[in-house]
């Protein structure tokens, strides 16, 4: 109860009254003592005196009955409080900049590690998510290709029923499905999995069941389990769905659990499989039906749970020997052996080094930010240097001041720090506006308990670096030098002089590495951005289109729908030209297969890696080219009469890959059990399938007649404003089938803007950093520049009335200006170079030392530097000696 | 004896305190009366300062050994008059006898030929 009251003290008008009080009191007891002074027979003012004597120092008097209210600390605190406060409020734009450039720090620095936290560090949101692995193949053959693939299905199976390691595994598939009845018919991803997805992952459903064992055979498999999102959108939160049929692809499917709320799934970017998961899966169904084979398709991703207490090494040891064993039984030629990757890492793996780089650069940013705020807390204190120097004269003990200092930068660094948190969490609300589709896990990010303690961390680390300088500085405080009339404390300024010089300095190299980092960066996208795609973007649409099994079972049927389609979309008024294809540019690899050249019968090697030489085929329509922009270089496309033949149109790579300064035209290959001996009759120009930054992918294009795909993009170029026409396209297609799924239509600029998300992210922020970094500079080098000015005010004004030229006087100021910023700039650009090699992986067309971004960032920062300095000198020289000398 | 100085304080306090106690023994008295007392009471040999009396005031008032309330003195001025609890009053009682012990204590120390045990 005693500490209770105690606290309640710290309320100012709870003070307040206990100080009436006492005054009150110390009066009456005067009063009290002069009376009876005067009694005695003094006269009322020696009353007056002795009775002052007998109370003693009234104010020690006052403060110790303080000392008993609060202890003598506490009390000191709260006058060191708001002595700081009331010294920050007189000076409001010293106090504005600090708190604002703190809080810009850190609110960014914390941003910043939540995005660590929340995609790196956290562990995935399954229970005991740490023994949760992703299995994958090598096939040594294609290893240069791709370094690692899916798992094929029968290896799988035989693994599940052999391991020992694994408590439980599970196979899935991305695929679409096409959703009818009761509404509109809409495409969905879906994942089609092993009946063990759920209990690999331990994730327990909101409504009904998870799959039971058994439920991914054929006959059993029609049942779904859907996400909590889907279920609100699509059956407007029905409470008895469970158990209703929903008719997927035409067929009729009983669904049997509602996933909860807060049930994520990873994206399908983010789990690095050969074909694209969608971006956010709503359905889960059983496997539909397999792709067989030991030596056939890999197909599957592959989640395993280790048991407890096996390592993931024990578990892919026992994969390893399985595997071995399968080969052997069922002479698999490919010979592949597992990868087992720590599933979170397969998740976030590919954004580790960037967002490392992330948080260092903010935190270097930060930097920044404190050694400017030391900077200007030592300019602060210089001033107050006479201040300080007369309570030290008073007897204040150098720990007091020290105390005192602290306490205002502990008040900046809280305020700053409050305001920062605040800011970051405004900045986590605006990722995934920002960043969504180039990180993964964005939706676990939060800010949580270790985000805010990091927060604490980085503003009592700031303050301790910005505050100590000057604490320092102060406790030096010689009191005679300071009271000496119209001295102003020059040996203490000279130190204090040095020290910001070499502070501006050290500012100057680190502006110097983030300038150039966030240079290499953007110039990479730069390049990136201005790669040739291969194809015409501008003034086309594009439209995903996927034919349910139900009512298109046959070839026949599939090549007729586009057939019909591909006439009907061409008479839309402002369609100028239509084609299709089965997978677009930049949406990823598909239909991956060898080629066997005819008469060789086996898959042909590519002699500069021995590896099998891998191809994507497509199938297009003999508009393709044309509406896409893509040129025909040699021979000519497919034709319409084509159709009885096959043929084939090979990317110009590919040409010069297998048949090098001859005439591919006329040769014949098989590729995939699908396509059959096809002959080349053209070749066309290089387009990618997935990232710019590599080749060109090799590429079989074959009429879309010779299987009739069930999936695949018409593209249209348009002789008017793209999204005018969307509609109009929608109505065509649903004239042809009414009952079909049609996917929202987007322009091909659109796509390739997704496809380069990542790297556009990057270069925002890096621009965004390079900026902060360059005005902190430029803030840091004034600061002092202007300081140093004022400072030596009587020094110049005695130079200008002996005679010395204002310019002389300018170029005095600007070169010791400019000094430590050309030091601090050397530092920075040999430190840029080690930091450019951090950073290699992530660049693209530049080198990690680009000489050109180097002479860029030296002639930014000196120019910037200049421009600092300049006001402060220039109103040095135009000083009036006369007044300043008899201010003295 | 060299006792460290928060020790001697803490002696010191426990004195006042002690001695303040047993002034308001017999009825209420404000801070100047109870000053006045001890001067009087020990003939002049122990002055004590306002600046050593409020503060033991609190103490006390702090642990509930003595109330306070602003009253009107016979003089006719308003003063706060201090007055001993039932707590007080026990408090007080084990104080003395222990510092009587501690007096005879010293006493057999400094003079041992008397010492009659």
């Amino acid at each position: 109860m005693q500490w209770l009251r105690k606290l309640s003290l710290l309320l100012p008008w709870v003070r307040h009254q206990r100080e009436k009080s006492l005054d009150e009191e110390l009066q009456s007891y005067l009063e009290m003592a002069a009376a009876e002074a005067r009694s005695r027979g003094l006269s009322p003012k020696n009353a007056q005196f002795a009775a002052r004597r007998d109370l003693g120092n009234m104010l020690r008097a006052k403060e110790q009955v303080r000392g008993e209210w609060l202890s003598p600390r506490v009390d000191q605190c709260i006058q060191d409080l708001r002595y700081a406060t009331r010294t920050l409020a007189r000076t409001p734009l010293f106090t504005s900049v600090a708190v604002l450039s703190l809080a810009l720090g850190i609110g960014c620095a914390t941003a910043v590690f939540s995005l660590v936290e929340g995609v790196l560090l956290k562990p995935l949101p399954y229970q005991d998510s740490g023994r949760l692995v992703a299995i994958r193949e090598v096939v040594p053959a294609m290893s240069r290709a791709y370094p690692s693939l899916p798992v094929n299905i029968e290896h799988f199976i035989y693994w599940r029923d052999h391991t020992h390691a694994f408590q439980s595994m599970a196979a899935l598939r991305s695929d679409r499905a096409t959703l009818t009845g009761g509404g509109e018919p809409v495409q969905i991803d879906s994942i089609e999995t092993t009946a063990d997805l759920f209990r690999v992952l331990a994730v327990n459903t909101a409504q009904g069941r998870g799959f039971l064992p058994g439920e991914d055979q054929p006959g059993r498999n029609n049942v779904a389990v859907i996400t909590d999102s889907l279920w609100r959108r699509r059956f407007h939160a029905a409470s008895n769905l469970i158990g209703q049929s929903i008719t997927l692809d035409g067929d009729p499917a009983t669904v049997v659990g509602i996933l909860r709320p807060d049930f994520t799934f990873p994206k399908g970017d983010d789990l690095g499989v050969l074909s694209s998961l969608g971006k956010r899966t709503e359905i889960f169904r059983p496997l539909q039906e397999i792709t067989t084979g030991w030596d056939g398709d890999y197909d599957y991703l592959v989640i395993g749970r280790l048991n407890p207490n096996v390592g993931l090494p024990q578990g892919l040891a026992e994969l390893n020997g399985l595997t071995k064993q399968l080969i052997t039984a069922n002479k698999v030629e490919s010979e592949p052996y597992p990868l087992c990757v720590p599933l979170l890492e397969v998740i976030s793996g590919s954004v580790r080094t960037s967002l490392t780089v992330l948080l260092a650069a903010v935190l270097a940013l930060l930097l920044i930010v404190c050694v400017n705020l030391a900077n200007l807390m030592l300019a602060r204190s210089s001033v107050r240097a006479r201040e300080f120097s007369i309570r030290t004269a008073l007897g204040a003990s150098r720990r007091r001041l020290l105390q005192q200092v602290l306490t205002e930068t502990g008040v900046l660094s809280l305020a700053g720090g409050t305001l920062g948190a605040v800011l970051s969490a405004a900045a986590i609300r605006l990722f995934p506006a920002a960043a969504g589709a180039a990180i993964p896990r964005l939706n676990e990010v939060h800010l949580d308990g270790g985000v805010l303690l990091f927060s604490l961390f980085t503003t009592v680390a700031c303050a301790a670096v910005f505050g100590l300088i000057p604490a320092f500085q102060v406790s030096r405080s010689f009191p005679q030098e300071a009271l000496r009339a119209g001295a102003h404390n020059v040996t203490a300024s000279r130190q204090s002089l040095r020290l910001r010089t070499i502070l501006v300095a050290f500012e100057v190299t680190l502006s110097t590495t983030l300038l150039f980092l966030a240079g290499l960066l953007m110039s990479s996208l730069f390049r990136l951005m201005n790669v040739d795609k291969g194809f015409t973007e501008e003034q086309a649409i594009t439209v995903d289109l996927g034919l349910p099994g139900a009512r298109y079972g046959n070839a026949a049927e599939r090549t007729r729908f586009f057939d019909r389609v591909l006439a009907g979309v061409r008479t839309v008024p402002g369609i100028r030209s239509a084609g299709m294809i089965s997978g677009l540019p930049l949406t990823g690899d598909s239909m991956v297969n060898g080629v066997e050249l005819e008469g060789s019968g086996s898959d042909w090697i590519d002699a500069s890696n021995k590896n099998v030489l891998l191809i994507n085929v497509r199938f297009i329509s003999p508009d393709y080219f044309e509406t896409l922009g893509i040129p025909i270089m040699q021979g000519r496309s497919v034709s319409q009469h084509d159709r009885d033949r096959r043929v084939t149109v090979i990317s110009a790579r590919l040409a010069a890959k297998i048949w090098p300064n001859q005439n591919p035209i006329g040769k014949k290959f098989k590729t995939g059990s699908q396509v059959g001996l096809v002959e080349v009759v053209g070749v066309v120009r290089d387009t990618y399938t997935s990232r710019l930054d590599e080749s060109p992918t090799l590429i079989a294009y074959v009429p879309y007649w010779v299987r009739g795909p069930s999936y695949g993009s018409l593209v249209m170029r348009t002789a008017v404003d793209p999204n005018q026409l969307m509609e109009a396209v929608r109505r065509t297609i649903w004239s042809i089938d009414p009952e079909l799924p049609v996917a929202p239509l987007r322009t091909m600029s659109d796509l390739v803007t997704d496809a380069l998300a990542r790297r556009r992210f990057q270069m925002r922020l890096a621009a965004s950093f390079g900026a902060g970094a360059l005005l902190l500079a430029l803030i840091g080098i004034y600061g002092v520049v202007a300081y140093n000015a004022a400072h030596r005010r009587t020094e110049l004004g005695l130079r200008l009335a002996l005679g010395a030229k204002r310019s002389g006087l300018m170029g005095l100021m600007l070169r010791r200006g400019l000094e430590p910023v050309l030091a601090g700039l050397a530092c920075g650009l040999a430190l840029s170079a080690a930091c450019g090699w951090f950073v290699r992986s992530l660049l693209f067309g530049v080198t990690a030392t680009d000489p050109l971004t180097m002479a860029v960032v030296a002639v930014l920062l000196s120019v910037t530097a200049l421009l600092a300095c300049l006001m402060p000198a220039y109103s040095a020289a135009k000083m009036d000696p006369a007044s300043i000398l008899r201010h003295e | 004896m060299a006792e460290p100085k928060s020790d001697r304080l803490e002696f010191l306090q426990g004195t006042l305190d002690m001695l303040i106690l047993r002034t308001l023994l017999f009825g209420e008295l404000h801070g100047y009366g109870i000053a006045q007392s001890i001067r009087q009471a020990s003939r002049d040999a122990l002055l004590i300062e306002a600046g050593s009396l409020y503060p033991a005031l609190q103490r006390l008032e702090i642990q509930k050994l003595i109330t306070a309330k602003w009253q009107i003195s016979d003089t006719g001025r308003r003063a706060r008059f201090y007055k001993l609890t039932a707590t007080g009053r026990n408090k007080l009682v084990s104080t003395m006898s222990r510092w009587e012990d501690f007096v005879t204590a010293i006493g057999r120390v400094l003079h041992p030929a008397e010492s009659t045990e």
